[in-house]
């Protein structure tokens, strides 16, 4: 059992599904010139001294190329693992992932597999809107694409395997403040939480959420960074006498629905914190869900907390307002009583 | 023509204002761009401008007050015009919407459309009964009309916090006395165990079944309970921290095991129910636990555990009762004891914050006489 940063966790768990399996490869900008970062956040880096440039293979500067490469060769019996440098860039890609990938096993009667692997960083960190954005709810409304988010080191492992593992594409998403990237890539305000990860082979599975915090009183659900935003603000409301239970879903989609109904139904209470844009949102899903399929549990007006609909700034103050806090969280909690 | 007084949006995320001053008060002119009232955001304290010249007419938040953006806080009354009659404080949500009169087509609407509808939490009408569907399901539950009732959630709205106080209140569980336990003994547990002869206790059981009466081993001791715990009141008692509470009325969480555990859902209105209704009361309860339905309501409010081992379980039972109850009884099952008449074993598990050794025996003492003579309690 070692400890590890989330970027520690994914380079080793890219490490063993490429040792496991042959057809496993990466592609990506810089992830693997020597000198380089080993991608933009350090996840792939001393991967290329291992296996060679042809299995850490490094790209020209085009998404679509990227993106074109990584679904056509998923299509024809490989297990590519795609790197973005930023989630942003997925936009430039998008016919590839979204008419192609997403819906090639419905169109071809689940005759063509696509077991492609998409990883990309998100969140505010101060490098202005194109660079910023955290897309992954965006993503959880093309059917046919699953959707990771993992907060810890022994998820994003875990579910990276799983998604190597999976026939589908699978995109994962990973926050720029948890990776813990190191030296000229590391982020100023990172939290970059370590944590145990096992040595050796284990899956967390696709569509299996957890309780980061158990509670009573009101049942917050987060991911990424927004589940410490939560714990954080868990922590400040404790103190004020109300137990919070703090839900991480791990995965967008499919979405452990169960876990948060259950939640809900004992504490009555919900508040959903995302760092996406508020309209027509990751939260909104989560609080229709939850409307639909608890509402007789329902002890209060569900809360979201979101950034607004806006791009994010890239002025500090104007971002630090524009990320959900944990006194926002708290306020929403608040609000939740009498 | 009156202006309305909004609270203005401040800021992206905040839906919800305290007002914390009115800096003119109801009657008194006010000019135009004047500050008119204070709120307070979580950054800082604002005033606000009043829309309109006037008298300050129809305010409806007082300082300290929490408003909603947009909601409508008071009026603007040009001077020299009286109050609008109408003055519809605000309709309620559910109403209709009225309809433009036709003759007033040409006519420029004076007022911002998007402003006249909007209800606030703080100019809620006084008339509507605001429950959460929590409480609401519980209320129907209990058959408890939820008109009057305070309500102490979001916007004044009844929750299911209200709901159980009022439960309690009606179910006269009247609190007998509160002791004051130090914490340092806290913790622990203090368990006694004795055998008692079963012979009509099992002869009762048989009885009511040869006349058909749909009763199981566990329904017996429920039965018994208040006759058995008149002998040993201080052992029906919640706790927490260090606040021993010991209730008259008697509500016993009954031990259910399911996948998931030993739940305990109590079992209300224990007295006066006759065994049968009793038995049937306790069969339904089981079976919402067994099959998931049960809601949270239904584990809540228990001055005492019981638990007793079905015909082929364990000669004793020795369960740690749930959190913030006192002590809890385990009832074994009858099984033939040395001198070959029908024998059970009772053990009392009690919070070594709520009584002593000696307690505790005596308590059980007085439980098992009553057990071993049941028809003394039923006759």
């Amino acid at each position: 059992m070692a400890m590890m940063t989330i970027a520690e966790a994914l380079r080793e768990g890219i490490r063993e599904e490429m040792r496991r399996d042959s057809t496993v490869f990466c592609l990506g900008e810089d992830i693997g010139i020597p000198g380089g970062f080993g991608g933009a956040f350090t996840v792939t880096l001393g991967l290329s001294d291992e296996f060679g440039h042809e299995r850490i293979l490094d790209t020209p500067i085009s998404e679509i190329g990227i993106a074109g490469a990584a679904i056509g060769a998923a299509m024809t019996g490989m297990r590519p693992i795609a790197d973005v440098q930023y989630g942003d860039f997925l936009f430039c890609m998008m016919d590839q992932l979204a008419n192609q990938a997403a819906k090639m096993t419905y169109m071809s009667g689940g005759t063509v597999k696509v077991p492609m692997v998409m990883r990309a960083p998100v969140g505010s960190t101060r490098r202005g809107s194109q660079h910023a954005q955290s897309l992954e709810a965006f993503f959880t409304h093309i059917p046919g694409l699953k959707v990771v988010a993992p907060s810890t080191a022994y998820d994003a492992k875990g579910l990276l395997k799983a998604a190597v593992r999976d026939d589908n594409p699978v995109l994962i998403f990973e926050h720029k403040l948890l990776y813990g990237s190191k030296g000229g890539r590391s982020e100023q305000g990172a939290l970059s939480p370590v944590g145990e990860v096992p040595d050796g082979d284990y899956v967390v599975p696709i569509g299996k959420g957890i309780v980061r915090r158990a509670g009573k009183d009101v049942t917050i659900v987060g991911k990424l960074l927004t589940v410490y935003k939560a714990l954080e603000a868990a922590e400040l409301l404790a103190a004020e006498g109300i137990d919070c239970e703090v839900i991480d879903p791990r995965t967008l989609v499919p979405l452990d629905k169960e876990l948060i109904l259950e939640s809900v139904r004992k504490t009555g209470r919900l508040v959903v914190v995302e760092e996406d844009n508020r309209t027509h949102g990751w939260a909104a899903e989560i609080a229709a869900m939850v409307a639909e399929e608890a509402f007789f549990h329902l002890d209060a007006p569900v809360r979201r907390v979101s950034a607004p609909d806006i791009p994010p700034p890239f002025a500090p103050v104007l971002e630090a307002d524009y990320v959900p806090s944990a006194a926002r969280v708290a306020a929403a909690v608040r609000s939740c009583f009498g | 023509m009156a202006v309305d007084v909004l609270v203005p949006p401040v800021g992206t995320n905040t839906d919800t204002l305290v007002l914390v001053a009115w800096h003119r008060r109801e009657g008194e002119r006010v000019e135009k761009d004047e500050p008119l009232f204070a709120v307070e955001t979580d950054k800082s304290v604002l005033d606000i401008e009043a829309p309109a010249s006037g008298i300050l007419r129809n305010v409806t938040a007082a300082e300290g007050d929490s408003v909603s953006v947009l909601a409508r806080v008071a009026r603007i009354v040009p001077e020299g015009e009286s109050e609008p009659a109408e003055a519809p404080e605000s309709a309620p949500r559910s109403s209709a919407p009225v309809p433009p009169a036709r003759s007033d087509a040409k006519a420029p609407a004076t007022r911002t459309p998007a402003a006249s509808p909007i209800v606030g939490p703080a100019t809620k009408d006084r008339n509507r009964i605001f429950i959460s569907p929590r409480a609401k399901t519980l209320a129907l539950g209990e058959q408890l009309p939820w008109e009057g009732i305070d309500g102490s959630g979001p916007e004044g709205a009844i929750v299911e916090a209200d709901i159980l106080a009022v439960l309690e209140e009606r179910a006269g569980r009247t609190l007998v006395e509160v002791l004051a336990v130090d914490a340092r003994t806290a913790g622990g547990w203090w368990s006694a165990s004795v055998d008692v002869d079963a012979t009509r206790f099992a002869a009762v059981l048989a009885t009511w079944r040869a006349a058909g009466l749909a009763i199981e081993p566990a329904d017996l001791p429920m039965a018994l309970m208040p006759r058995a715990l008149a002998g040993a009141p201080r052992i029906n008692a919640t706790i927490e921290g260090t606040d021993v509470s010991v209730w008259r009325e008697i509500r016993p969480a009954i031990g259910v095991e399911t996948d998931q555990g030993i739940r305990w859902p109590v079992l209300r209105e224990l007295e006066g129910r006759t065994p049968r209704l009793l038995a049937a009361a306790r069969r339904a309860l089981v079976d919402e636990v067994r099959e998931g339905r049960a809601a949270p309501s239904r584990f809540r409010g228990a001055t005492i555990a019981v638990m007793v081992a079905e015909p082929d379980g364990p000669d004793a039972l020795s369960p740690v009762p749930p959190p913030g109850v006192g002590a809890a009884l385990g009832v074994g099952r009858v099984r033939c004891g040395a001198s070959g008449s029908p024998t059970m074993r009772l053990t009392l598990v009690v919070d070594a914050r709520l009584a002593a050794v000696a307690p505790v025996q005596r308590a059980l003492g007085a439980i098992a006489s009553v057990l071993a003579e049941p028809l003394g309690g039923l006759g």
